[in-house]
């Protein structure tokens, strides 16, 4: 598994869109705790230092790494099957539990690398503005802070599992990053029309609907109010972002098993 | 012991029958031809051999055990279709990822690029290769291991007579080293050059299939002429043991199935008829090939297994 995962980074790491994925990613991070980092530096914005902005530096970037996420998983995998590598993959010998373990390992990892950016890009920034109202966090607040980045995580994972499922489905890579950005649209579409039949509660556990509770800090406070307000509670989120990822990594791999290559 | 055993394979795609109950198998150190028009079904074929498509029924014995366990001792390397690469790697580290994955070094890769004459352009990305740089990179690729047995699918495509010449050679070159090789063409004169053994497939049903010297009809075509050629062509055509009878250029051409020449001559005489010429006529592949796969083949020719 180790080396499958190894030949995934090398193919990664070759590939020249990887890195201009990256370079607009980091571009666009860097514009967002930019802002954030100017207005504290006494252009009228609050005080952006440590721990005060670690709210902003855990959830506000991660749509946008939660986004380059899965286009790069929507390219990888997508490719494989557009040049019918994962076709000759499998005649060199590697089994197509293989493959897809080796895809799978994948997402987790780049959720981690982009997201790990994000959180090394906003932290450097935060920690170069000393201001902040508070100097320590306590234990709650730490608890509160792992649990954001965890649900963050999931949520990218969760997202990231979408786009492999669709990658297997169209195998192309335009259409696959299309439909896979066009997904949260959809999703959202089909909430609101859930909600238009009074189905608020239904409509609030669909994949993308989770995957957005997870990226909102609001959801990880006690008592909240903001967010979808349907979450009973964070755990209570953390198993549907689970069970989302869970039931569609089945269905990715079912659908990869049944089609010819 | 076979090194392929292909027993009642089928692979259906709605209603169309891709391939229909295909049987036959393969010896050790045979150099096997596997002819078909476009869509008879032999990528198909071959696609199951290697495990990447299902069959719909049948079964495939490669060493005796199942592709998937063959693939996984790495027993069986090749290609399908056009060359599978990635193209923003360079040849080498192409090379790289079908070692790795073979359980390889990349000490395999620099003979393998020499073997295939692209070692001098191994640092290029593959997409700068031209066809015929691809196809040679892609069996760089199956041979990386020793496999025993190589599937190549078009493996001369786009490929100029040199290079073609080139590959001919390599592949005669493997089979000495008593590896079975697979190959699928359209490139009939290739496969009368290099194999020893031929299946001709249309319309998804095995055409035809042995030696290739069986399937040219060294010992049943023939060429006869007479003093009146048209009474000798009438003659011949009303005789028993005949088929596909044809006048061509003052002589007379027939294949004889269950007769033999004394009996065809004895036959002539009888009937006032002295011929000047009896020779045996060696068909060409293509002529058996076009025998195999005309309009009328799939009722008239036998399922050989």
């Amino acid at each position: 598994m180790r080396n499958a995962l190894g030949l995934e980074w090398f193919k990664l790491r070759k590939r020249l869109a990887t890195w201009g994925i990256f370079l607009i990613f980091l571009t666009l991070t860097i514009f967002l705790f930019g802002s954030f980092f100017y207005s504290a530096r006494g252009h009228g914005g609050p005080y952006w230092g440590l721990p005060d902005a670690l709210p902003d530096i855990l959830t506000v970037g991660s749509p946008i790494a939660s986004i380059f996420t899965v286009v790069l998983v929507a390219l990888v995998v997508s490719s494989d099957f557009e040049w019918k590598t994962s076709r000759q993959n499998v005649m060199d010998g590697l089994s197509k539990d293989g493959w897809f373990i080796a895809k799978l390992l994948l997402l987790p990892a780049l959720c981690l690398g982009m997201y790990g950016t994000q959180l090394l890009l906003g932290g450097t920034l935060a920690f170069i503005d000393t201001h902040s109202a508070h100097r320590f966090v306590n234990f709650y607040q730490t608890s509160i802070y792992l649990a954001a980045g965890f649900g963050v995580l999931l949520a990218m994972c969760c997202y990231s599992v979408i786009a492999l499922l669709i990658s297997i489905w169209v195998r192309s890579s335009g259409p696959a990053i299309g439909l896979t950005l066009i997904y949260g649209v959809f999703d959202n579409l089909v909430a609101h029309t859930l909600q238009g039949f009074h189905l608020d509660a239904v409509a609030a556990w669909l994949p993308f609907q989770v995957h957005s509770a997870l990226l909102d800090f609001q959801q990880y406070l006690p008592h909240s109010t903001s967010g979808p307000g349907y979450h009973w509670n964070t755990l209570t989120l953390f198993l549907a972002g689970f069970g989302w990822t869970g039931a569609i990594i089945v269905a990715a791999h079912r659908l990869y098993f049944t089609r010819d290559l | 012991m076979n090194v392929l055993e292909v027993r009642g394979l089928t692979k259906r795609y709605g209603r169309n029958l891709a391939v229909n109950d295909l049987t036959f198998s393969l010896q050790q150190g045979q150099i096997f031809g596997f002819l078909g028009p476009n869509g008879s079904g032999k990528t198909t074929t071959l696609g199951m051999i290697f495990g990447v498509i299902h069959p719909t029924l049948g079964d495939i014995l490669l060493f005796g055990k199942t592709n998937r366990e063959a693939l996984a001792e790495r027993r069986l390397g090749g290609t399908l279709e056009q060359p599978n690469l990635y193209p923003y790697l360079t040849g080498r580290e192409n090379l790289h990822v079908a070692a790795a994955i073979k359980g390889l070094g990349d000490e395999y890769i620099e003979p393998a690029l020499r073997e295939v004459d692209l070692f001098e352009a191994a640092d290029q990305e593959a997409k700068t290769y031209s066809l015929g740089m691809k196809q040679r990179l892609a069996l760089a690729a199956a041979m990386l291991g020793d496999p025993e047995f190589l599937i190549l699918d078009e493996p001369t495509n786009g490929l100029d007579p040199e290079g073609m010449r080139e590959i001919r050679e390599l592949i005669l070159r493997l089979s000495q080293s008593g590896r079975t090789i697979l190959i699928s063409t359209h490139l009939l004169d290739e496969v009368e050059r290099m194999c020893t053994h031929v299946a001709i497939i249309n319309r998804g049903q095995l055409q035809r299939i042995g030696a290739v010297a069986e399937l040219t009809g060294s010992n049943s075509c023939f060429k006869l002429s007479a003093d009146n050629a048209l009474q000798l062509f009438e003659a011949v055509s009303q005789y028993e043991f005949a088929r596909n009878v044809r006048i061509k250029g003052g002589s007379v051409f027939l294949e004889l199935v269950g007769g033999t020449p004394a009996l065809l001559n004895r036959y002539l005489v009888a009937r006032g008829i002295f011929v000047d010429e009896l020779t045996n006529q060696r068909l060409t592949l293509e002529q058996a090939f076009f025998a195999a796969t005309g309009p009328e083949s799939i009722n008239t020719a036998g399922v050989a297994s």
